[in-house]
């Protein structure tokens, strides 16, 4: 048996992934459903080709993509709930996208956690402000998660898997404690942008949110519109839902809503001055 | 650290909500495979269309896929079976199709599990009619769960996570009970993800599901040129503890072919026993 394996090597795990395993096991919600979508976001791609063009500034896509997913939540905020014990659930007023960012120090790349706070309440612009102001701070020590739960999850085994069953009753009894995630990592998520590069391509993660976005690849595919055959630029796009507390029916409606207002270009400001225009567009009432 | 999270209300679950957890548990942890497909369903909403413009009627395209997937079971019975205990398998001769039914109730709607027995032997026009009815009927108290079992599922821990787990011993020793409540096989409501490519990805407790996503207009090639067609996203789920990849995929490809084709699409005033009108 055994000669029939190739040649293989038995190398150290870097320190850095050796919580993984356990790390993944505290946070994953028990009862994902996904959607994978395909999305035609060739309006937002070009008002940012448009704004490039203009100015040279590069506008956040994953950015536009927060500021739709706050928008849609703000509409129907019961996708962003967590169940409190087993007869009550937490409402959150304000849609706090985590997500997680790179940031470049001296020629080298490293992911961090952001969250931006309030994104129901902010412009596209200044989410993409945002954004980009955070890709350029310098990462903290072990990432930001703190030192102890790394250590606590390295431990040998079974002191992990108590942790962890412990956290997880902790969460389940206060969802907005410390063991929660909406604390440090808030009530909804976004994965990077550009995973797939220009193909088609959908990403599935677990995850411990209630709502998040996998932002897939952005392919050039022949499209329908207005009955002529047309090459647009179609996203993959995976949201993923707790079912423990939200219906299929349900999710499909705020599917097809977040769907709608990606595609219309929600929110996109038509060209200069943005600020002033930006503002009359706040003024008017949310279109239903 | 705390007032960095905004305002948020803590409210009371919805009592109809609150054994969901439980009940996700019974079926979750099960062996899925999953295949998602891309189905040309333009023959199939072309007759639709038409039958509506002749008649008014609009047919239900669920129906049409509850429909094509008994037929398709019907001809490879070994997808829709259940494990009982650890050396016997339960294969049924009819095909029961699980879905739930969005029902209007005081101006609100809310989904109800139904079940159209032997879909196997009925036509698309039989189980259409059938859907439209129970859409139109009123709706029975807890959703046409027994309440004994919902009452166990809210017992407080650890109580209901032992009802779980005996529910799931009794599953399988006698997949009867279950099967029963929520036939041999599933389809989910249409229309989840509206005129988008969108696939919806679910564990059923049945052996084998059909959720149906969204039906996009795309292009599509039919005899070397590039027209536009109507495409459903369909995603199917086996239980791998009791069908292996190889049967599922010729499943599915037969699956596809009877949808594709427009399987039993035929009037009212000119139809035929299901048999006479099978593709070759």
């Amino acid at each position: 048996m055994k000669e029939k394996l190739g040649f293989y090597q038995v190398v150290e795990l870097p320190v850095a992934r050796r919580d993984t395993p356990n790390f993944l096991d505290l946070i994953q919600v028990k009862h994902s459903m996904y959607g994978l979508l395909e999305v035609d976001v060739t309006v937002a791609r070009q008002f940012i080709a448009e704004h490039k063009a203009q100015t040279g500034e590069t506008l956040s896509f994953t950015g536009y993509l927060t500021f739709c997913l706050a928008r849609a939540v703000d509409e129907n905020k019961s996708v962003q709930s967590y169940l409190k014990g087993h007869k009550q659930l937490v409402l959150f007023d304000d849609v706090d996208v985590g997500m997680t960012i790179e940031r470049q120090i001296n020629g080298t790349r490293a992911p961090m956690g952001h969250v931006i706070r309030r994104a129901n309440h902010k412009t596209f612009l200044e989410i993409h402000q945002e954004i980009r102001s955070v890709q350029s701070q310098p990462v903290p020590p072990n990432k930001g998660v703190p030192s102890w739960l790394r250590s606590i999850l390295l431990l040998p085994w079974p002191l992990p898997t108590l942790f962890i069953a412990l956290l997880r009753g902790m969460r389940r009894r206060d969802p907005t404690g410390p063991a929660g995630i909406v604390r440090t990592g808030g009530t909804v998520a976004v994965s990077a942008v550009g995973m797939f590069g220009q193909k088609s391509g959908w990403g599935f993660l677990p995850t411990p949110y209630s709502l998040m976005l996998i932002v897939g690849g952005i392919a050039r595919k022949p499209a329908i519109v207005d009955d002529r055959i047309e090459p647009r630029e179609l996203l993959s796009l995976t949201v993923i839902f707790d079912h423990d507390v939200v219906d299929g029916a349900p999710a499909a409606r705020f599917v097809k809503r977040l769907v709608e207002l990606i595609e219309s270009g929600y929110g996109l400001p038509e060209s200069e001055p943005y600020v002033t225009r930006w503002a009359d567009f706040e003024a008017q009432p949310a279109k239903e | 650290m705390n007032q960095k999270i905004g305002r948020y209300h803590v409210i009371a679950l919805p009592s109809a909500r609150r054994d969901t957890p439980n009940f996700l548990d019974i079926y979750w942890w099960k062996h899925y495979i999953y295949g998602l497909l891309e189905v040309d369903v333009t023959v199939a909403r072309q007759f639709i269309a038409e039958h509506k413009a002749r008649t008014g009627d609009v047919l239900s395209f669920t129906g049409y896929l509850a429909f094509c997937l008994a037929r398709a079971v019907d001809e490879n019975k070994e997808v829709q079976a259940y494990l009982k205990g650890r050396k016997q398998l339960l294969v049924f001769d009819d095909v029961d199709v699980g879905l739930p039914i969005e029902r209007e109730v005081d101006g609100k709607r809310a989904p109800m599990g139904h079940i159209i027995r032997g879909a196997n032997r009925k036509t698309f026009l039989e189980i259409h009619q059938e859907i439209r009815s129970v859409q139109t009927g009123p709706m029975p108290p807890s959703k046409g769960l027994p309440s004994w079992f919902r009452f166990c599922l809210l017992l407080p821990w650890p109580l209901s996570k032992l009802f779980g787990a005996l529910i799931n011993a009794v599953n399988r020793r006698d997949p009867t009970v279950s099967v029963a409540l929520g036939g041999t096989v599933a389809v989910t409501a249409v229309g989840m993800f509206g005129h988008h490519s969108g696939w919806g990805l679910v564990p059923f407790p049945q052996s084998l599901g059909l959720v149906v996503g969204g039906i996009a207009r795309k292009p599509g090639i039919v005899d070397d040129r590039i027209e536009p067609r109507e495409m459903l996203s369909l995603t199917v789920m086996f239980d791998h503890d009791v069908v292996d990849g190889a049967p599922a995929a010729r499943f599915v490809q037969r699956l596809m072919e009877l949808i594709e084709s427009g399987y039993g699409l035929v009037e009212a005033d000119q139809i035929l026993p299901a048999y006479m009108s099978v593709p070759a």
